[in-house]
Parts: structure tokens; C-alpha cells; sequence
């Protein structure tokens, strides 16, 4: 059932060509006149690093929302799909998708930055997990949401605020709770993989982030059930 | 409310607005969790009743096409793929959309939405299917459809509960009639039990311009049910007394709009019951 709501949402995808190709021409649009205006890496590499979590927040959180006010969530609980199959397939298929249509904005800043070969190659698999970190907070923050517009409120909230513990926009002082707060954060290893990218090599590991991806994944899966019932009720409330 | 539903039957739930209808199936569906007393079902197979469940909102995947939503729900039912494809498309050649299998559901009319819920629904394998107002928006061919395949899943064994407001339809497809009103169950049968009950009785359904200003004296044999603008009256002597009524209605100065002369229905049925209006 994971592969058939996997395929479902690619086929959702596939058959609205218009808002795909949109999706992935607005972010190579604000990449380009970044990354060719010689901006510096610490700047360059905070505004990427926003408009991936961005990216993939709000597109995990906004179409689960408006599924969920239309009844689309209610009529699939009442299927045979199953809650942890449900999530898991459309996080996966969201992880997938984002990183097709944000493929093109990738591929100008790895072409066009100074960094050394290895940054640029561990990139993909970086970003790939950062998506799935999105893709899977954006279920949580649906279940909070009760509409659209908050949804787009606490997508924005998480994401900047978890970037801003990932020292995307300042450097924490060494020993201080935001330096604590940074060793932890999900988008660290975005931030630092962007700065070694922009030849700036900090990257220290990318464990965090596998941690996150991990445990964010368990925790969707144990609360599955009560997350599709919370979603379904955002019909009626 | 004690409702004991067994498997093969069409049972109809018919009452007034607010009579508990759509919530005595989103019960069954288990899409609501009853805050008192219980349900408790019994299987053909595994010991849970599987469920499938139309609402009265049609949802469906508006980018696809009507044939990709019905196969998908197929599928999610837990039919294998090839299967899933060979009974999506019978049901929809059986509503009349073999033609529109392809076109994204977009663009598909309010009427061709409802029949694409209803052929979603009924290809799903389930001991129980729960309809809520299932004839809305459907066409005659549309109508006959969903009476084949009810009294075919229901012949299969499956068990089929509809909430409607639509009498003729229930009289036509139900094996059991369950009136409701404010929650309560007032009477449980096969239609033809209840129609026994007004066997013979006809009806006048007399619409004026405005309400009378005195109250009328019925004619001998005849039965005077509501006043108003909309007179009603019931005879167990047929259509001969309706020269008697027309001089009543002369005689107190009614300005008549029309006359209906109705065999009586499931509608009067729940009437006297009741007190209460059933719309016809």
C-alpha cells in the first residue's frame, strides 16, 4: 500500500505539468541571479538553504492540509490503505518529487560554485535527507494546522526557526546554548554543506541529520494512526 | 435505538432531516465513535465487517481521470491490479460512463461525479455498504444502474444500509424499511408490511392560493389530515368521492391551484405514524 499512494502521488504530480514545471523553474530563478552575482558564501548559501526547507515544508504540509479539508483523508481511512502506509508513501513520493523539481536550482549552484568536488558530491544525498526531514515535519505540522493559512504560518515558523538553530544566519558562540542548539539541528548539515559547496569547507558529518530522519520516521509511524484521524478531523473543525 | 441488520438485506433508513440518518451511518462506517451504547458485528470471514462507505460529498482525485480514481480505490480496497481494472471498468460501463473513462474527473458534471463514488464504492469488496443519499444528482439510467448492482451485491450476501430521502427509490429496491425520527427508530419492515397499513386508502393533495378562513366539513367517507395552503385529505372509497370534495372546496370559497389524487406511499405511511411530514 506504501507503493501504490507512492505511485498515486506521482501520478498527481505527473498530471498537473504546469505547476510541476513551475516548481521547478521559481527556485532555479532565484538561484541564478544569486549564484551569478558573486555573493558572498555565508549570504549565497543562507538563502539556499531557506528556500530548500521552504520548499519542502510547505509542500509536505499545504497539499495535506487542503486533502485533509476536502474529505480526501477521511475517504482514505476508510480504505484499506492504512494510516502508516498512507504517510509513509506520500512522504516518500513528497521526498522524491522535491528533489526532482529542485534538482535544476542544485545543479546551477554546483556548477557555479568554487567548492571542492567531494562538498558538491555529498550535496544530493544531504539534501535528499533534508527533504525527507521536511517532507515528514510537514505531516506534523498538517495535523496542527487547521487550515490553509496556518498551515503556511507554522511551516514558515518551523523552518526559519530550525534553520536559525542550525546557525544558517549567525555562528553561535562556541560553548553556548546555541552553539548546543546547532550541534543538534536538523538543517545543520544543509547549512554546512552549502558553505563547503560556496568553498568555505566546514562540513563536520552529517549524523545529526540521519538521527533526525530516523527518528522523526519512527515517531510518524507510531503516531500514524492518531496523525490520520487528526487530519481527517480537520474537515469538520 | 436496537437495530439488528442481517447480511443479503437493502435496508433503507428514511425519516425527516436530523431524523439520525447520515449519523446512524457514519456509525456503521466507524467514521464516528458513538458516545454511548455499542455496535457489534459479526463476519463471513475474518470476524471484522469490512466497510465501504459513499458519503454525500463526492472526493475524488480531480487531475485524474475517472478510470485511474476508480482502479486506485480498487486497488486500496485490496483488489489486485488486474482485478481492480476488470471490475472498476464494468461498474463504470454499468453507469453509463464508458465513454468518459479517460477525461480527468475535472470535467467531469456533478451527476458523473456521484456515479463515479457509487462505482468506487460498490467495487470495493465489503459484508457491509453504507450509502448516504446515493440517488442525488443521478440520472434515470443512473437510478436503474445502482438498483442492478445493490440487489446484486445483496444477492452476493453483502449487506447494504442507504440513508435517503428519495421514497419512490426505497420502495423500489429495499427489503426492509427502518423509519427514523429524532434518533429514535418508529418503525421497521419490508416496504410492502408497511404499505399494507395505507392499502386502500386514497389521498387528495389539494393546493390553494391562500389558506382557508373557516375550517371545512368533509364530506362523508372522507378524512381530513392537515389544513393550510396545502389541503390534505384521505378516502378508503377511491376517486368516486372527488365530485363531494370539489363541491366542499366551491361551498367554502377555495381558489383551488390543483389537485393531486396520490395512491398512498411510504410517505404516508411515516405520516401517520408520526404526525410529521416525510418529504414525497
Amino acid at each position: 500500500m506504501t507503493r501504490l499512494t507512492f505511485g498515486l502521488e506521482w501520478r498527481l504530480a505527473i498530471a498537473r505539468p504546469r505547476l510541476f514545471v513551475l516548481n521547478a523553474t521559481i527556485p532555479l530563478l532565484l538561484v541564478i541571479p544569486i549564484a551569478l552575482s558573486g555573493a558572498p558564501t555565508p549570504h549565497a548559501s543562507a538563502v539556499y538553504a531557506v528556500m530548500f526547507v521552504l520548499f519542502g515544508t510547505f509542500g509536505s504540509a499545504i497539499p495535506l492540509v487542503r486533502d485533509s479539508e476536502r474529505g480526501m483523508v477521511t475517504r482514505i481511512g476508510r480504505t484499506n490503505i492504512g494510516a502508516v502506509p498512507y504517510l509513509l508513501g506520500r512522504t516518500l513520493a513528497g521526498t522524491t518529487i522535491d528533489a526532482v523539481q529542485l534538482a535544476p536550482a542544485l545543479g546551477i549552484v554546483l556548477a557555479i560554485s568554487q567548492g571542492e568536488p567531494e562538498a558538491k558530491a555529498l550535496a544530493v544525498p544531504v539534501l535528499l535527507a533534508v527533504l525527507a526531514v521536511t517532507n515528514l515535519l510537514g505531516v506534523w505540522v498538517a495535523a496542527l494546522a487547521r487550515s490553509l493559512a496556518e498551515a503556511a504560518l507554522f511551516s514558515a515558523v518551523s523552518g526559519l526557526m530550525l534553520l536559525h538553530a542550525s546557525g544558517a544566519f549567525r555562528t553561535p558562540v562556541s560553548g553556548s546554548v546555541g552553539a548546543s542548539l546547532e550541534a543538534a539541528s536538523p538543517y545543520r548539515a544543509l547549512h554546512e554543506i552549502l558553505l563547503s559547496v560556496g568553498g568555505a569547507p566546514v562540513w563536520q558529518g552529517g549524523y545529526q541529520l540521519l538521527v533526525w530522519v530516523s527518528v522523526l520516521t519512527l515517531i510518524t509511524v507510531a503516531s500514524a494512526p492518531r496523525l490520520m484521524s487528526t487530519l481527517a478531523s480537520t474537515r469538520h473543525r | 435505538m436496537d437495530l439488528h441488520l442481517k447480511t443479503g438485506e437493502i435496508v433503507a433508513l428514511l425519516g425527516p432531516n436530523g431524523a439520525g440518518k447520515s449519523t446512524l451511518l457514519r456509525l456503521l462506517a466507524s467514521d464516528l465513535q458513538a458516545a454511548e451504547g455499542s455496535i457489534e458485528t459479526t463476519s463471513r470471514t475474518d470476524g471484522s465487517a469490512d466497510t465501504t462507505f459513499a458519503d454525500d460529498e463526492s472526493v475524488h482525485f480531480d487531475a485524474l481521470s475517472g478510470i485511474d480514481n476508480a482502479v486506485f480505490f480498487a486497488r486500496a480496497a485490496g483488489l489486485p491490479a488486474d482485478k481492480a481494472r476488470a471490475d472498476a471498468e464494468a461498474l463504470l460501463h454499468r453507469f453509463g460512463l464508458s465513454g468518459d473513462l479517460d477525461v480527468r474527473v475535472s470535467e467531469y458534471s456533478f451527476g458523473m461525479r456521484r456515479k463515479l463514488l457509487l462505482a468506487e464504492v460498490l467495487a470495493a469488496p465489503a459484508e457491509l455498504i453504507a450509502l448516504d443519499e446515493p440517488t442525488v444528482g443521478l440520472d434515470p439510467q443512473g437510478r436503474d444502474a445502482l438498483a442492478a448492482a445493490l440487489k446484486s451485491k445483496a444477492d452476493e450476501g453483502d449487506l447494504i444500509v442507504l440513508a435517503t430521502n428519495d421514497l419512490e427509490f426505497a420502495t423500489r429496491v429495499a427489503t426492509r424499511v427502518v423509519f427514523l425520527n429524532r434518533g429514535t427508530v418508529v418503525a421497521d419492515a419490508a416496504p410492502d408490511e408497511l404499505l399494507a397499513s395505507v392499502a386502500g386508502v386514497t389521498r387528495f393533495e389539494i393546493a390553494l392560493r391562500r389558506s382557508l378562513e373557516a375550517p371545512v366539513d368533509p364530506p362523508q367517507g372522507v378524512r381530513l389530515m392537515s389544513m393550510g395552503e396545502r389541503l390534505v385529505l384521505e378516502t378508503d372509497s377511491g376517486t368516486a368521492v372527488l365530485p363531494a370534495v370539489c363541491e366542499m372546496l366551491l361551498k367554502a370559497g377555495a381558489e383551488v391551484t390543483s389537485i393531486d389524487v396520490r395512491e398512498p406511499g411510504l410517505a404516508e405511511v411515516f405520516n401517520r405514524l408520526t404526525g410529521d411530514t416525510l418529504a414525497p
